[in-house]
């Protein structure tokens, strides 16, 4: 496939999962009843879509948009395939955070605040630790990270052993990923729209520094801006989607690899396709979520593993 | 005017004094080997000449200009570097990693157009690497990815080439071929390289330079700093010279 048709098909992909959302859950729509509710403004189906699905659905597909390419990001900086958002420990910040704030019995704000606070705190830490020495290598930022990372998941299972067994059920919802608690305000959508932009600008950079910081120095990329803006972005991206919805774990690891495999390492094609195939598989993940066992919602963190490291390893075993 | 120079340079990596005070003028038309033993600051050389290790004192000049008064782009799209390791990770096809040569020249919202993607595939038809273009370079050899970087440098089609060990990874028909290649491409410009083949050094090089691994070195015209009594003081082994066919050859004992 060439990258129009890849395109092509992960929008028919992105459509075909909000048509999904809409008309999927509790009460299933009928096709006649989703037309009526877009050009009515009363009845049940219009209220179901527009108060409760489709917000949900676009909360789902920007945050999996956002997860996506801060992986996309992270592993351009650290030129570790295995690198996600969280690798750098912004989770552990941000979960420890969150889980203080239900510990103490706080509201969704309170918790999304908490959330965000831990995730800079972390995001903090990593730099001021990794920066302290002249040389600001990507493996030193990447054990940095994976070092505080194991330390914040000794503060959580201690935060998960000492909560009363009521408030564990929501943490755990928490840390497996949950987008039913949260809806999106006006400024998520344009911040992912802004940094997209600026990625794909900025793709032949991200291609040569995916090369190795020697060559993109030696190839006049200004390798130790790149690198920070790099940091702080992919940073920021996670720090807002896990504030939003949890730690929804595989979206950041496996947009990008699932599309390397199929469209090769340029990251002009890479940025916006990994936003597009992050979205459309947190907007299904979402939907099998609130309706395989419904009433009862599942973490959405449980689905995209079910249906990613499946497809994952279809399409490396494939190629090989 | 000198392409490169360096005065009263000093450069060391942890406890490895590379040089003190060397001063090197080296102008278009030349080319310069390195010899040094396995540690003696050979890449820390190249690399600082590049701007990419920053020297204890001293200056570098390219063409009139302080090296470190320059931004990264406007030293690319004059000086390139051949590394001796590779670190591409992520898949990427040959010609995508011939293309990157043309960074340097292009404005942070331009893309390669048609005439960089000639430039590539014609130094990829130099190097004999035009049926491998669409290939991912991870499913080539050692010695064909390393043509490849080569295709890079001449993509890139800088008026100073350094050379981290051009000839490493190569079997004796692709160094003979890639050398003589190298050295018509850079004819008119500077070729600075790291070897350890002496031989192959006199062949191609006007130019060396000795690393004698204690801050001392020793440069100039090939002919004068290539002898027995030098390549002894810098390997300490003894070095007989044979001539084969009018050329001095260097054997060890």
């Amino acid at each position: 496939m060439n990258r129009i048709q890849i395109s092509l098909t992960l929008l028919l992909a992105c459509l075909c999962s909000f048509a999904l959302a809409i008309s999927m859950g509790s009460t299933a729509l009928s096709l006649n009843e989703i037309v009526s509710s877009f050009t009515g403004t009363q009845g049940l189906p219009h209220t179901l879509i527009f108060e409760l699905r489709l917000p949900r659905a676009f909360l789902a597909f920007i945050c999996g948009g956002m997860l996506a390419l801060a992986g996309l990001l992270m592993q351009a900086l650290l030129r570790n395939p295995l690198a996600d958002p969280y690798i750098l420990g912004i989770s552990g910040g941000a979960a420890t955070g969150a889980l203080l704030a239900i510990l103490f019995g706080m509201g969704t704000l309170f918790i999304q605040t908490a959330a965000f606070a831990g995730a800079l705190l972390s995001i903090m830490l990593v730099f001021a630790l990794a920066h302290s020495h002249s040389s600001w290598t990507s493996n030193r930022l990447l054990l940095t990270g994976v070092v505080l990372a194991a330390g914040w998941n000794a503060i959580i299972s201690f935060l998960l052993s000492v909560s009363q067994s009521q408030q564990v059920h929501g943490m755990l919802f928490w840390l497996m990923g949950d987008l039913s608690f949260n809806h999106l305000s006006y400024w998520e959508t344009p911040l992912l729209a802004v940094i997209t932009l600026l990625c794909f600008i900025f793709s032949r950079h991200l291609n040569l520094m995916s090369r190795g910081e020697l060559q993109a120095a030696a190839l006049g990329v200004n390798t130790r801006q790149v690198r920070l803006v790099l940091f702080a972005t992919a940073s920021l991206l996670t720090a807002v989607a896990i504030s939003l919805a949890g730690s929804i774990g595989f979206i950041g690891l496996m947009a990008p690899h699932l599309l390397r495999l199929v469209t090769g390492s340029d990251h002009r094609a890479l940025v916006p396709m990994s936003v597009l195939l992050g979205g459309t598989l947190l907007v299904l993940a979402d939907t099998i979520a609130r309706t395989a066992l419904a009433p009862a919602q599942l973490p959405v963190g449980v689905l995209t593993a079910m249906i990613g490291v499946p497809t994952f390893l279809y399409l490396l075993y494939r190629k090989n | 005017m000198p392409l490169l120079q360096c005065n009263d340079l000093d450069i060391s990596i942890g406890k490895t004094r590379v040089c003190e005070g060397l001063s090197l003028q080296m102008n278009a038309g030349e080319s310069w080997v390195v010899l040094g033993k396995n540690g003696s600051g050979k890449t820390t050389l190249l690399h600082t000449l590049a701007g990419l290790h920053e020297a204890d004192d001293g200056e570098i000049r390219l063409q009139q200009t302080r090296l470190q008064d320059l931004s990264r782009q406007a030293i690319a799209q004059k000086l390139g570097i051949l590394f001796q390791q590779d670190e591409q990770s992520f898949p990427s096809s040959v010609l995508e990693s011939t293309l990157i040569g043309r960074h340097p020249y292009l404005g942070w919202t331009q893309w390669e157009s048609t005439e960089d993607v000639q430039l590539a595939e014609k130094a990829l038809d130099k190097l004999g690497l035009t049926e491998f273009k669409h290939r991912d370079i991870h499913t080539l050899s050692g010695g064909e990815r390393r043509r490849v970087r080569i295709a890079c440098l001449l993509t890139q089609n800088p008026e100073i080439a350094l050379l981290d060990e051009p000839d490493n990874h190569l079997d004796i028909h692709h160094q003979i071929e890639t050398l003589t290649l190298l050295t018509q491409q850079f004819n008119d410009k500077l070729l600075f390289m790291s070897a350890h083949d002496v031989n192959l050094a006199t062949r191609f090089c006007s130019h060396a330079l000795l690393l004698l691994g204690n801050g001392e070195t020793i440069s100039g015209k090939i002919e004068d700093v290539i002898s027995t009594a030098n390549l002894e003081l810098l390997y300490g082994i003894s070095i007989n010279q044979v001539t084969h066919k009018n050329r001095n050859l260097f054997i060890p004992d």
